[in-house]
Protein backbone atom coordinates (compact mmCIF):
# COMPACT_ATOMS: atom_id res chain seq x y z
CA UNK A 1 0.00 0.00 0.00
CA UNK A 2 1.61 3.39 -1.23
CA UNK A 3 1.14 6.57 1.01
CA UNK A 4 -1.29 7.96 -1.99
CA UNK A 5 -3.47 4.61 -1.21
CA UNK A 6 -3.01 5.56 2.96
CA UNK A 7 -4.41 8.89 2.43
CA UNK A 8 -7.03 8.00 -0.09
CA UNK A 9 -8.60 5.71 2.24
CA UNK A 10 -8.02 6.96 6.01
CA UNK A 11 -9.08 10.56 4.33
CA UNK A 12 -11.50 11.57 7.08
CA UNK A 13 -9.27 9.63 10.12
CA UNK A 14 -6.68 12.38 8.52
CA UNK A 15 -8.41 15.67 8.05
CA UNK A 16 -9.07 14.59 11.88
CA UNK A 17 -6.22 14.08 13.40
CA UNK A 18 -5.00 17.13 11.42
CA UNK A 19 -7.89 19.35 13.37
CA UNK A 20 -7.16 17.98 16.68
CA UNK A 21 -3.46 18.51 16.16
CA UNK A 22 -4.42 21.67 15.11
CA UNK A 23 -6.36 22.57 17.88
CA UNK A 24 -4.03 21.11 20.57
CA UNK A 25 -1.62 23.50 19.37
CA UNK A 26 -3.13 26.30 19.67
CA UNK A 27 -5.46 25.93 22.93
CA UNK A 28 -3.69 27.04 26.07
CA UNK A 29 -5.00 30.10 28.63
CA UNK A 30 -2.44 32.26 26.49
CA UNK A 31 -3.86 31.70 23.10
CA UNK A 32 -7.43 32.06 24.90
CA UNK A 33 -6.16 35.55 25.95
CA UNK A 34 -4.96 36.41 22.23
CA UNK A 35 -8.17 35.22 20.95
CA UNK A 36 -10.34 36.94 23.43
CA UNK A 37 -9.05 40.26 22.36
CA UNK A 38 -9.38 39.09 18.35
CA UNK A 39 -13.43 37.75 19.24
CA UNK A 40 -14.09 40.70 21.06
CA UNK A 41 -12.83 42.94 18.00
CA UNK A 42 -14.52 40.30 15.53
CA UNK A 43 -17.58 40.47 17.46
CA UNK A 44 -17.62 44.65 17.47
CA UNK A 45 -17.48 44.24 13.65
CA UNK A 46 -20.30 41.25 13.47
CA UNK A 47 -22.56 43.40 15.87
CA UNK A 48 -23.38 45.36 12.68
CA UNK A 49 -24.23 41.88 11.31
CA UNK A 50 -25.73 41.02 14.25
CA UNK A 51 -28.15 44.37 14.76
CA UNK A 52 -30.85 43.35 12.31
CA UNK A 53 -30.92 40.08 13.48
CA UNK A 54 -31.14 41.24 16.83
CA UNK A 55 -34.13 43.74 16.11
CA UNK A 56 -35.89 40.67 14.24
CA UNK A 57 -35.26 38.20 17.62
CA UNK A 58 -35.64 41.09 20.08
CA UNK A 59 -39.44 42.14 18.57
CA UNK A 60 -41.38 39.72 19.12
CA UNK A 61 -39.61 38.92 22.44
CA UNK A 62 -40.47 42.24 23.29
CA UNK A 63 -44.28 42.43 22.42
CA UNK A 64 -44.92 38.71 24.32
CA UNK A 65 -42.90 39.87 27.03
CA UNK A 66 -45.36 43.57 27.14
CA UNK A 67 -48.12 41.06 27.13
CA UNK A 68 -47.14 38.96 30.24
CA UNK A 69 -46.57 42.08 31.87
CA UNK A 70 -49.80 43.18 31.02
CA UNK A 71 -51.46 40.17 32.79
CA UNK A 72 -49.26 40.81 35.82
CA UNK A 73 -49.77 44.24 35.36
CA UNK A 74 -53.77 43.49 35.62
CA UNK A 75 -53.68 41.48 38.82
CA UNK A 76 -51.31 44.26 40.76
CA UNK A 77 -53.75 46.90 39.86
CA UNK A 78 -56.50 44.86 40.83
CA UNK A 79 -54.90 44.56 44.06
CA UNK A 80 -53.95 48.07 44.22
CA UNK A 81 -57.66 49.37 43.60
CA UNK A 82 -58.10 47.06 46.57
CA UNK A 83 -55.89 48.82 48.45
CA UNK A 84 -57.16 52.02 47.51
CA UNK A 85 -60.43 51.39 48.37
CA UNK A 86 -59.57 50.19 51.77
CA UNK A 87 -57.11 52.96 52.36
CA UNK A 88 -60.14 55.52 51.14
CA UNK A 89 -62.45 53.95 53.94
CA UNK A 90 -59.46 53.82 56.29
CA UNK A 91 -58.81 57.79 55.49
CA UNK A 92 -62.55 58.37 55.51
CA UNK A 93 -62.86 56.73 59.20
CA UNK A 94 -59.88 58.61 60.41
CA UNK A 95 -60.49 61.86 59.04
CA UNK A 96 -64.59 61.48 60.96
CA UNK A 97 -62.41 60.90 64.27
CA UNK A 98 -60.23 63.61 63.85
CA UNK A 99 -62.96 66.13 63.07
CA UNK A 100 -64.58 64.52 66.41
CA UNK A 101 -61.10 65.09 68.36
CA UNK A 102 -60.87 68.36 67.32
CA UNK A 103 -64.52 69.13 67.61
CA UNK A 104 -64.48 67.67 71.03
CA UNK A 105 -61.14 69.92 71.95
CA UNK A 106 -63.52 72.88 70.48
CA UNK A 107 -66.47 72.06 72.83
CA UNK A 108 -64.19 72.04 75.93
CA UNK A 109 -63.06 75.59 74.81
CA UNK A 110 -66.62 76.53 74.40
CA UNK A 111 -67.82 75.32 77.50
CA UNK A 112 -65.39 77.67 79.08
CA UNK A 113 -66.63 80.95 76.98
CA UNK A 114 -69.98 80.27 77.13
CA UNK A 115 -72.22 80.49 80.52
CA UNK A 116 -75.24 77.68 79.49
CA UNK A 117 -75.19 74.47 79.64
CA UNK A 118 -75.48 73.24 75.70
CA UNK A 119 -75.81 70.29 73.65
CA UNK A 120 -73.55 69.49 70.77
CA UNK A 121 -75.15 68.39 67.80
CA UNK A 122 -74.70 67.51 63.79
CA UNK A 123 -76.52 68.36 60.74
CA UNK A 124 -77.74 64.96 59.11
CA UNK A 125 -80.39 65.68 56.36
CA UNK A 126 -81.34 69.05 54.50
CA UNK A 127 -84.43 69.39 52.08
CA UNK A 128 -83.12 70.92 49.08
CA UNK A 129 -86.87 72.15 48.91
CA UNK A 130 -86.83 74.32 52.22
CA UNK A 131 -83.47 74.57 52.02
CA UNK A 132 -83.82 77.76 53.95
CA UNK A 133 -86.17 76.44 56.07
CA UNK A 134 -85.53 73.49 58.33
CA UNK A 135 -82.34 71.40 59.12
CA UNK A 136 -82.78 67.70 60.89
CA UNK A 137 -79.75 67.24 63.39
CA UNK A 138 -78.89 64.39 64.99
CA UNK A 139 -78.78 64.62 68.47
CA UNK A 140 -76.23 62.32 71.02
CA UNK A 141 -76.42 60.99 74.25
CA UNK A 142 -78.33 62.96 76.43
CA UNK A 143 -81.06 64.00 73.73
CA UNK A 144 -84.34 63.77 76.18
CA UNK A 145 -83.13 66.99 77.55
CA UNK A 146 -83.99 68.67 74.21
CA UNK A 147 -87.72 70.39 74.15
CA UNK A 148 -88.88 72.41 71.68
CA UNK A 149 -88.27 75.97 71.17
CA UNK A 150 -84.85 75.67 72.62
CA UNK A 151 -82.61 78.12 70.47
CA UNK A 152 -79.47 77.08 68.63
CA UNK A 153 -76.56 78.16 67.60
CA UNK A 154 -73.69 78.47 65.61
CA UNK A 155 -70.26 78.73 66.83
CA UNK A 156 -67.70 79.95 64.01
CA UNK A 157 -64.90 80.24 66.68
CA UNK A 158 -65.03 79.44 70.66
CA UNK A 159 -66.01 82.63 71.46
CA UNK A 160 -68.07 83.44 68.71
CA UNK A 161 -71.13 82.45 67.95
CA UNK A 162 -74.51 82.85 66.02
CA UNK A 163 -78.28 82.11 66.12
CA UNK A 164 -79.47 80.11 63.54
CA UNK A 165 -83.11 79.00 64.94
CA UNK A 166 -85.21 77.22 66.95
CA UNK A 167 -86.05 73.46 67.54
CA UNK A 168 -89.44 72.80 65.82
CA UNK A 169 -89.97 69.06 66.28
CA UNK A 170 -88.02 65.90 68.39
CA UNK A 171 -87.93 62.35 67.34
CA UNK A 172 -85.94 59.81 68.87
CA UNK A 173 -82.57 61.07 68.79
CA UNK A 174 -83.35 63.49 65.80
CA UNK A 175 -84.74 66.89 65.55
CA UNK A 176 -85.81 69.40 63.54
CA UNK A 177 -84.39 72.71 63.43
CA UNK A 178 -87.06 75.49 62.23
CA UNK A 179 -84.06 78.23 60.69
CA UNK A 180 -83.72 81.80 61.45
CA UNK A 181 -84.43 82.61 57.67
CA UNK A 182 -87.90 80.36 57.73
CA UNK A 183 -90.90 82.91 57.24
CA UNK A 184 -92.27 81.23 60.22
CA UNK A 185 -89.76 82.07 62.42
CA UNK A 186 -90.02 85.25 64.29
CA UNK A 187 -87.03 85.84 66.97
CA UNK A 188 -87.52 89.55 69.16
CA UNK A 189 -83.94 91.11 68.28
CA UNK A 190 -82.25 94.22 69.07
CA UNK A 191 -79.38 96.98 67.40
CA UNK A 192 -76.26 96.33 69.46
CA UNK A 193 -75.27 99.09 72.11
CA UNK A 194 -78.67 101.00 70.28
CA UNK A 195 -81.82 101.16 72.41
CA UNK A 196 -83.82 99.98 69.02
CA UNK A 197 -85.76 96.77 69.05
CA UNK A 198 -87.88 94.67 66.58
CA UNK A 199 -88.39 91.01 65.29
CA UNK A 200 -86.33 89.21 62.98
CA UNK A 201 -88.47 87.41 59.81
CA UNK A 202 -87.51 84.95 57.62
CA UNK A 203 -87.87 85.41 54.05
CA UNK A 204 -87.12 81.70 52.43
CA UNK A 205 -83.78 83.51 51.32
CA UNK A 206 -80.24 84.11 52.61
CA UNK A 207 -81.69 87.75 54.12
CA UNK A 208 -83.29 88.44 57.08
CA UNK A 209 -86.19 91.32 57.93
CA UNK A 210 -86.02 92.81 60.78
CA UNK A 211 -89.72 94.58 61.30
CA UNK A 212 -91.30 96.52 63.58
CA UNK A 213 -88.55 99.33 63.87
CA UNK A 214 -90.24 102.82 65.27
CA UNK A 215 -90.04 105.19 62.75
CA UNK A 216 -87.89 107.52 64.85
CA UNK A 217 -85.08 104.62 65.55
CA UNK A 218 -81.35 105.82 64.33
CA UNK A 219 -80.74 102.61 62.76
CA UNK A 220 -78.22 102.55 60.03
CA UNK A 221 -76.66 100.36 57.35
CA UNK A 222 -73.83 98.67 58.63
CA UNK A 223 -75.38 97.95 62.33
CA UNK A 224 -75.14 94.94 64.36
CA UNK A 225 -78.23 92.65 65.15
CA UNK A 226 -78.42 90.50 67.87
CA UNK A 227 -80.96 88.97 69.97
CA UNK A 228 -83.11 90.38 72.68
CA UNK A 229 -82.48 87.90 75.36
CA UNK A 230 -86.61 87.01 75.31
CA UNK A 231 -88.18 84.04 74.83
CA UNK A 232 -85.63 81.77 76.77
CA UNK A 233 -83.49 82.96 73.75
CA UNK A 234 -79.73 84.11 75.24
CA UNK A 235 -79.33 87.87 74.72
CA UNK A 236 -76.47 89.23 72.62
CA UNK A 237 -75.89 86.39 70.08
CA UNK A 238 -74.98 87.78 66.82
CA UNK A 239 -77.25 87.34 63.77
CA UNK A 240 -76.29 89.35 61.13
CA UNK A 241 -75.80 93.46 59.74
CA UNK A 242 -77.91 96.11 58.32
CA UNK A 243 -77.76 96.04 54.74
CA UNK A 244 -80.70 97.99 53.31
CA UNK A 245 -83.67 100.35 55.18
CA UNK A 246 -86.48 100.44 53.96
CA UNK A 247 -89.18 103.12 54.64
CA UNK A 248 -92.43 103.52 53.15
CA UNK A 249 -95.14 106.12 54.04
CA UNK A 250 -97.95 103.70 53.96
CA UNK A 251 -96.47 101.35 56.85
CA UNK A 252 -96.12 102.58 60.53
CA UNK A 253 -92.59 100.63 60.90
CA UNK A 254 -89.54 100.56 59.21
CA UNK A 255 -87.64 97.60 57.73
CA UNK A 256 -83.98 96.51 57.84
CA UNK A 257 -82.84 93.63 55.66
CA UNK A 258 -80.38 91.68 57.40
CA UNK A 259 -77.53 89.68 56.20
CA UNK A 260 -76.15 86.91 58.65
CA UNK A 261 -72.92 87.01 59.67
CA UNK A 262 -72.21 83.56 58.74
CA UNK A 263 -72.68 81.64 55.82
CA UNK A 264 -76.15 79.57 56.33
CA UNK A 265 -75.44 77.06 53.41
CA UNK A 266 -73.03 75.23 55.38
CA UNK A 267 -73.92 74.39 58.57
CA UNK A 268 -72.40 71.17 60.18
CA UNK A 269 -71.91 71.71 63.90
CA UNK A 270 -74.46 73.31 66.18
CA UNK A 271 -75.15 73.89 69.70
CA UNK A 272 -78.25 73.59 71.04
CA UNK A 273 -78.87 75.79 74.38
CA UNK A 274 -80.48 73.66 77.13
CA UNK A 275 -80.65 76.24 80.05
CA UNK A 276 -80.16 79.49 80.53
CA UNK A 277 -77.90 80.25 83.71
CA UNK B 1 -19.49 26.97 -5.87
CA UNK B 2 -23.03 26.03 -5.62
CA UNK B 3 -22.03 23.59 -2.77
CA UNK B 4 -19.86 26.68 -0.58
CA UNK B 5 -22.74 29.02 -0.77
CA UNK B 6 -25.89 26.60 -0.04
CA UNK B 7 -22.80 25.36 2.79
CA UNK B 8 -22.03 29.45 4.29
CA UNK B 9 -26.50 29.92 4.09
CA UNK B 10 -26.69 27.25 5.92
CA UNK B 11 -24.40 28.26 8.45
CA UNK B 12 -25.55 31.96 8.78
CA UNK B 13 -29.48 30.57 9.10
CA UNK B 14 -27.72 28.24 12.03
CA UNK B 15 -26.20 31.86 13.26
CA UNK B 16 -29.63 33.41 13.39
CA UNK B 17 -30.75 30.53 15.22
CA UNK B 18 -28.26 29.84 18.03
CA UNK B 19 -29.32 33.66 18.72
CA UNK B 20 -32.69 33.67 18.88
CA UNK B 21 -32.49 30.25 20.97
CA UNK B 22 -30.01 32.28 23.10
CA UNK B 23 -32.48 35.04 23.82
CA UNK B 24 -35.65 32.76 23.68
CA UNK B 25 -35.04 29.57 25.88
CA UNK B 26 -33.63 29.25 29.08
CA UNK B 27 -30.64 27.29 29.02
CA UNK B 28 -31.49 24.36 30.36
CA UNK B 29 -33.80 23.99 27.08
CA UNK B 30 -31.14 25.29 24.57
CA UNK B 31 -30.89 23.07 21.03
CA UNK B 32 -27.36 23.27 20.27
CA UNK B 33 -27.88 24.05 16.23
CA UNK B 34 -24.30 23.08 15.37
CA UNK B 35 -24.38 19.29 16.72
CA UNK B 36 -27.29 19.13 15.08
CA UNK B 37 -25.83 20.32 11.32
CA UNK B 38 -23.02 18.34 12.22
CA UNK B 39 -25.54 15.11 12.42
CA UNK B 40 -26.86 16.25 9.43
CA UNK B 41 -23.83 16.45 7.21
CA UNK B 42 -22.78 13.32 9.22
CA UNK B 43 -25.92 11.61 7.52
CA UNK B 44 -26.82 12.50 4.68
CA UNK B 45 -23.94 14.15 2.76
CA UNK B 46 -20.42 12.25 4.00
CA UNK B 47 -17.90 11.14 6.05
CA UNK B 48 -14.90 14.16 5.05
CA UNK B 49 -17.67 16.53 5.20
CA UNK B 50 -18.85 15.88 8.47
CA UNK B 51 -15.12 15.78 9.95
CA UNK B 52 -14.37 19.17 8.19
CA UNK B 53 -18.15 20.81 9.48
CA UNK B 54 -17.54 19.30 12.71
CA UNK B 55 -14.13 21.61 13.20
CA UNK B 56 -15.20 24.64 11.60
CA UNK B 57 -18.43 24.75 13.68
CA UNK B 58 -16.51 23.99 16.21
CA UNK B 59 -14.12 27.05 15.76
CA UNK B 60 -17.02 29.33 15.52
CA UNK B 61 -18.95 28.05 18.26
CA UNK B 62 -15.64 28.62 19.81
CA UNK B 63 -14.87 32.03 18.87
CA UNK B 64 -18.93 33.18 20.10
CA UNK B 65 -19.06 31.53 23.14
CA UNK B 66 -14.82 31.86 23.88
CA UNK B 67 -14.24 29.91 27.67
CA UNK B 68 -11.17 27.91 26.38
CA UNK B 69 -10.24 27.80 22.90
CA UNK B 70 -10.17 23.79 21.51
CA UNK B 71 -13.00 23.23 23.97
CA UNK B 72 -15.68 23.20 21.45
CA UNK B 73 -13.86 22.59 18.63
CA UNK B 74 -12.23 19.48 19.56
CA UNK B 75 -15.80 18.22 21.31
CA UNK B 76 -17.56 19.04 17.43
CA UNK B 77 -14.44 17.66 15.59
CA UNK B 78 -14.57 14.25 17.25
CA UNK B 79 -18.15 14.36 17.03
CA UNK B 80 -17.99 14.80 13.26
CA UNK B 81 -15.62 12.47 12.93
CA UNK B 82 -17.17 9.49 15.01
CA UNK B 83 -21.13 10.15 13.57
CA UNK B 84 -19.04 10.38 10.09
CA UNK B 85 -19.15 6.47 10.43
CA UNK B 86 -22.81 6.09 10.34
CA UNK B 87 -22.81 7.71 6.77
CA UNK B 88 -23.79 4.82 4.38
CA UNK B 89 -24.53 2.38 6.84
CA UNK B 90 -27.76 2.89 8.66
CA UNK B 91 -30.87 4.04 6.98
CA UNK B 92 -30.96 8.37 7.55
CA UNK B 93 -34.59 8.59 5.87
CA UNK B 94 -36.36 6.93 8.74
CA UNK B 95 -37.61 9.59 11.91
CA UNK B 96 -36.53 6.89 14.32
CA UNK B 97 -33.21 6.58 12.81
CA UNK B 98 -33.05 10.42 12.92
CA UNK B 99 -34.25 10.23 16.58
CA UNK B 100 -31.95 7.64 18.16
CA UNK B 101 -28.95 9.18 16.30
CA UNK B 102 -29.40 12.58 17.63
CA UNK B 103 -30.18 11.09 21.05
CA UNK B 104 -26.95 8.89 20.57
CA UNK B 105 -24.89 12.10 19.54
CA UNK B 106 -25.90 14.54 21.92
CA UNK B 107 -25.30 12.26 24.90
CA UNK B 108 -21.67 11.37 23.10
CA UNK B 109 -21.05 15.57 22.90
CA UNK B 110 -21.84 16.17 26.68
CA UNK B 111 -19.76 13.52 27.73
CA UNK B 112 -16.61 14.68 25.50
CA UNK B 113 -17.47 18.13 26.34
CA UNK B 114 -17.52 17.30 30.47
CA UNK B 115 -14.61 14.87 30.45
CA UNK B 116 -12.82 17.60 28.23
CA UNK B 117 -13.91 20.49 30.79
CA UNK B 118 -12.84 18.39 33.66
CA UNK B 119 -9.45 17.28 32.35
CA UNK B 120 -8.89 21.06 31.39
CA UNK B 121 -9.84 22.16 35.26
CA UNK B 122 -12.33 24.56 33.24
CA UNK B 123 -16.26 24.31 34.56
CA UNK B 124 -18.46 22.08 37.40
CA UNK B 125 -20.82 20.54 34.83
CA UNK B 126 -24.63 21.60 34.71
CA UNK B 127 -26.39 18.36 35.20
CA UNK B 128 -29.93 19.34 34.37
CA UNK B 129 -28.52 21.18 31.22
CA UNK B 130 -26.47 17.46 30.85
CA UNK B 131 -30.09 15.86 31.20
CA UNK B 132 -32.47 17.57 29.46
CA UNK B 133 -29.92 18.47 25.99
CA UNK B 134 -30.09 15.10 24.58
CA UNK B 135 -34.23 15.37 24.32
CA UNK B 136 -34.48 19.01 23.61
CA UNK B 137 -31.68 17.99 20.88
CA UNK B 138 -34.10 15.15 19.19
CA UNK B 139 -36.98 17.06 19.09
CA UNK B 140 -35.44 20.28 17.57
CA UNK B 141 -33.09 18.49 15.67
CA UNK B 142 -35.61 16.35 13.86
CA UNK B 143 -37.42 19.43 12.36
CA UNK B 144 -34.07 20.73 11.90
CA UNK B 145 -33.08 17.98 9.71
CA UNK B 146 -36.21 17.93 7.73
CA UNK B 147 -35.54 21.85 6.71
CA UNK B 148 -32.02 21.08 5.69
CA UNK B 149 -32.98 18.08 3.78
CA UNK B 150 -35.57 20.04 2.12
CA UNK B 151 -32.87 22.67 1.44
CA UNK B 152 -30.01 20.86 -0.05
CA UNK B 153 -32.49 18.61 -2.16
CA UNK B 154 -33.72 21.44 -3.76
CA UNK B 155 -30.67 22.54 -4.84
CA UNK B 156 -29.51 19.04 -5.69
CA UNK B 157 -26.65 18.51 -3.07
CA UNK B 158 -28.18 15.03 -1.77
Amino acid sequence: MTLSDFVKKNKPTLIYFLSIIFTLTFSNTQTTYYLKTITYFIKYFLYLNYKPIYEIVDYPINVANKFIYLSYMYEENLKLKQKIKKDFLKNITLQELLAQKFRQEELINIKKNLKYKFLDCKVIFRDYQNWYDFVVVSLHNNYKEVKEDMPVLLNEDIDKFYFIGRIWSIENNKAKILLITNPLSAIPAKVKNKNIEGIIIGSSYSNLILDYIMPDDDIKIGDIIVTSGLNNIPENVEIGKVIKIETSQTKIFKQAIVKPNFNINSLKNLIIILTSE
Amino acid sequence: MKKVLVNLTSILFLLFLDILIYKTFPYFIRANVWLIYIIFTALFLNHITSTITGFVLGIIADFLHLKFFGLQTISLSTLGYLSGWLNKRINEKFIKVQIIVLFLSSLAYFIIYFLLSRFLNLEKGNFTYFILSPIVNSIFGLFLIQIFVWYYKKWKLI
